[in-house]
């Protein structure tokens, strides 16, 4: 059965406005929804996800602020999806506070090359909203502000999320065996 | 807050000087460019001179730019499926009776 008829002027208007709000923004979209997943290829059917129901939804959005309003979608269908992401997602930070949050020892500082591999794992192992933060903060360089209006939290909440975040990240990369096996003179670096 | 952390990062190598918890309670803020005016040259002042704290700002940076790039980074062929699909959203969606 052929909708064509019906729907051709309406979606031929539609595909047109998706092509120039949503398209652009693909690869953003790509990276913050790596930012919400544990994997690429759950960040690649979130991705999905988010530009079909921003299709279906193009109709109703004023155009203004697409790179937000994808956001907003690809946040609301990862929360949406399963259970482990709505509360990791949207946790409050008393919820997704835990042993780890303490400053690194001075042994375990950070002090060689830091490897993507060794990175992403890292910030694999970070809960949800906090991993999101950083992506938004380091890697699309919004402001606090920016942020803090994106996630619907306060800026302060941005704030204790990047510094927790790094801490976490921080001690990771330490610790790690490959950041023994780089030879690292732990010794050293406490005087340093 | 600013203590305890003060104490975990620094006071471990037997550094204690006035003007570290402040700066140490900044340092974030500083490095993403969010530190007002107001105290921006007082607390780079206290970095430059204190070299535990000085250790700990390079540390962060370090950490900020290591993420910048990552983060930055989405598998190409992932990548490329994800144009595909955009470009023939439309197929998917005019399909589904709504
Ligand atoms: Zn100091």
């Amino acid at each position: 059965m052929s909708g064509e008829a019906a729907t051709a002027p309406d979606g031929s208007a539609r595909r047109q406005r998706f092509e120039e709000l949503i398209v652009p923004e693909v690869e953003f979209l790509a990276r913050v929804t790596r930012s919400m997943s544990r994997s690429t290829a759950e960040a690649e059917d979130l991705a999905q996800d988010a530009l079909l129901k921003a299709y279906r939804a193009l109709d109703g959005f004023d155009g203004r602020h697409p790179r937000a309003w994808l956001y907003r979608i690809a946040r609301n269908t990862a929360i949406n999806r399963d259970q482990r992401n709505r509360e990791l997602l949207l946790s409050e930070d008393e919820e997704i506070d835990g042993a780890g949050d303490v400053m690194a020892e001075p042994e375990s500082q950070v002090v060689g090359p830091i490897l993507d591999a060794e990175l992403q794992t890292a910030l694999d192992a970070l809960p949800p909203a906090f991993r999101i933060v950083l992506q938004l903060v380091d890697v699309e360089g919004m402001r606090y502000q920016e942020a803090a209006e994106l996630l619907d939290v306060p800026v302060g909440t941005i704030m204790s999320r990047l510094h927790r975040a790094r801490n976490r990240v921080r001690r990771a990369l330490a610790g790690s065996p490959l950041d023994r096996s780089r030879g690292v003179d732990r010794s050293t670096e406490v005087e340093a | 807050m600013n203590g305890r952390e003060h104490d975990g990062g620094v006071a471990g190598s037997g550094h204690v000087e006035p003007g570290c918890a402040e700066a140490l309670a900044k340092l974030q803020d500083l490095i993403d460019g969010e530190l007002p005016a107001s105290s921006a040259p007082r607390i780079m002042a206290h970095l430059e001179a204190c070299p535990p704290c000085g250790f700990e700002r390079e540390a962060f940076e370090r950490i900020k730019a290591a993420v910048a790039s990552c983060g930055n980074y989405v598998d190409a062929e992932s990548m490329q499926r994800l144009r595909t699909f955009a470009s023939r959203v439309a197929e998917f969606v005019d399909d589904d009776p709504s």
